[in-house]
């Protein structure tokens, strides 16, 4: 069992790094949010949390950004990408524990986008020392909308076949 | 999809609705505009647009990177960035009180403030 667990949590920190690198190679064409994404790697956090646990989709998350950051060579994106990762699964976790009964998938990947964004922003304006850059958050709200509605309704399905497999 | 689910998408909108609007009000138009560019959370210079007619060209050099920042009357822009997502460049121009254009890996963030003009002519 503890050999089958080890392997699935490869395969699927792997495939959020693939998931992580293509995404940064998809800019939204939108350009009044710069650097808004898909958050396609959020999908492997959230099946990670549903199917294993919070341990699991932390050590996932961490192991994710660090292999991604060392395929994308952006060494400053790491802090941007940690924070995210970190929070989003924080705030998931918290959500999906104690109020699954209220929110479906869809709602805890919506929490996990604000979250996303919020922790990346506030590493930014730490970083440069400039609250202004909060300006871009109505904006991003908005956007982390769809991309959260998309997020919850892939993890739905994956992690319904997931469960059966495990 | 939940009852809660819609509620909260409901409310996302909603407080993003607020916010933009809040944002409008602060990104007014305002006659004496202020060009800051911050280096790394420092005041690196400040350009007064009025009376600005012709743009001009500013080069920031840092140990993160080169970037070159264009003014002109109207309001300014990330002309050229060395940074690899390109992102400022992207942004485009800026032309109110507020409004902030920011390049991540290089550090530097231009922002336009509008102050009451108690002098006639600010000269660098």
């Amino acid at each position: 069992m503890r050999v089958k667990k080890i392997i699935y949590l490869s395969l699927i920190t792997a495939i959020g790094i693939s998931l992580h690198i293509l995404e940064s190679s998809i800019p939204l064409p939108i350009s009044t949010v710069p650097g808004a994404k898909l958050g396609l790697a959020n999908i492997v956090n959230l099946v990670t949390l549903v199917v294993f646990g919070f341990k699991e989709a932390l050590v996932v998350g961490i192991l994710r950004c660090f292999v991604a950051m060392l395929g994308t060579g952006a060494v400053t994106g790491l802090f941007y990408s940690l924070s995210g990762s970190l929070l989003s699964t924080l705030i998931m976790w918290f959500v999906y524990k104690y109020f699954s009964k209220y929110f479906s998938l869809i709602g805890v990947s919506v929490f996990g986008a604000l979250a996303h964004n919020i922790a990346q922003l506030t590493v930014a304006s730490l970083m440069i020392e400039n609250y202004l850059i909060f300006t871009y958050l109505p904006m991003m709200m908005i956007i982390s909308l769809f991309t959260g509605y998309f997020v919850g309704l892939t993890a739905i399905y994956t992690s319904n076949h997931l469960k059966k497999i495990i | 999809m939940t009852k809660w689910d819609k509620i909260l998408i409901v409310s996302v909108i909603f407080f993003a609705l607020i916010g933009m609007f809040g944002l409008k009000e602060i990104t007014a138009n305002d006659k004496y505009l202020y060009l800051i560019i911050e280096v790394d959370g420092k005041e690196y210079k400040k350009i007064s647009l009025d009376g600005l007619d012709h743009s001009k060209t500013i080069e920031i050099n840092t140990k993160y990177g080169h970037s070159v920042i264009e003014v002109d009357g109207q309001g300014a822009r990330f002309l050229e960035s060395d940074c690899k997502d390109q992102l400022c460049v992207k942004m485009g121009k800026i032309t109110k009180a507020n409004q902030t254009s920011i390049c991540l890996p290089n550090r530097i963030s231009i922002k336009l403030v509008s102050e009451e003009s108690d002098v006639d002519i600010v000269s660098y």
